[in-house]
């Protein structure tokens, strides 16, 4: 249940379930030159922490893309994150979007594909949205 | 704790999507039934009509990648009211014979994982079953199977 991108020869991680069944905030990266995992970050918004589990995650050029998923103990996220890895910086986006958990996400073209999932009350499939990438230029950093 | 509750997985391929288990994206609820349909995206969603499609077990929680115009698939679970499954299978679904091949059935159970492709290898991280959560790396070197 967490989320990997490969970046610049690097697997990034992050989220996910963990051992004590609370979701994750952490952002990892596992160098494929050498071997060696390495805390990069951890998620906070507003001060607050951000763990995740059932987001769904994709790369666009320099940037990793953040969306959904839920902190396993009452929140269903519905913003979408921009993480700029080179800067090492979290973004938020302004925009609507369903709230959904266990999607996917991906970009083709000019567009963010977010498919599938659900919500936490029913298991249906929630369909898909697509979003402009140029909305993504609406960010804001995250304190 | 195992997680209850997984998907489909979706994957992008040039400008296609595709969309491999769990509900249908017709929009009907199927709560808590899994599929094994396979669907593409172009303009609009259609169902790949798979010649062998009982290959492919329903399953959520799945994960996989494209490659050399075929889609690489690992794990995932079955939940039915006798109990679940969580498959070990790797699969490979040519897209242009529409047919499931199995490649091989690993040791190692799991469904909610996540995966990268890196070259011609992939690497499948976490992932749970019954018997609890993973931080483990696998390795599919696709040069082997």
């Amino acid at each position: 249940m967490s989320g990997t991108v490969l970046y610049r020869d690097c697997l990034y991680l992050l989220g996910g379930l963990k051992e004590d069944s609370t979701a994750s905030n952490e952002l990892y990266s596992l160098d494929f030159q050498t071997w060696e995992w390495a805390l990069v970050n951890t998620f906070t918004c507003e001060g607050k922490s951000m763990p995740m589990a059932g987001h769904c995650v994709t790369v666009h050029e320099e940037e990793l893309l953040v969306f959904g998923g839920s902190d396993l103990a009452s929140v269903l996220y519905s913003n979408l994150f921009v993480y700029q890895i080179p800067e090492n910086k979290w973004n938020k986006v302004n925009c609507e979007l369903l709230p959904r958990f266990c999607g996917g996400m991906c970009v083709v073209g000019s567009k963010v594909w977010l498919v599938g999932g659900c919500n936490l009350e029913r298991r249906e499939n929630l369909g898909e949205q697509e979003l402009d990438l140029s909305t993504l230029s609406s960010k804001e950093p995250l304190s | 704790m195992e997680p209850k509750l997984a998907s489909g997985l979706t994957l992008a391929k040039n400008h296609e999507i595709f969309y491999l288990g769990n509900t249908n994206s017709g929009g009907a609820s199927t709560n808590g039934q899994h599929s094994n349909r396979v669907y593409r995206y172009q303009e609009s969603w259609t169902q790949l009509q798979i010649t062998n499609s009982e290959v492919f077990k329903p399953r959520s929680g799945l994960v996989g990648f494209c490659y050399n115009n075929c889609i690489y698939v690992f794990g995932g679970q079955e939940e039915k009211a006798s109990g679940s499954t969580v498959y070990s299978d790797w699969l490979k679904l040519n897209l242009e014979t529409l047919e499931w091949e199995v490649l091989f059935e690993s040791e190692f159970p799991r469904h909610s994982a996540s995966c990268v492709l890196r070259g011609s290898k992939a690497y499948v991280f976490g992932g749970a079953n019954s018997q609890g959560v993973f931080s483990t790396l696998l390795e599919l070197d696709l040069g082997n199977v």
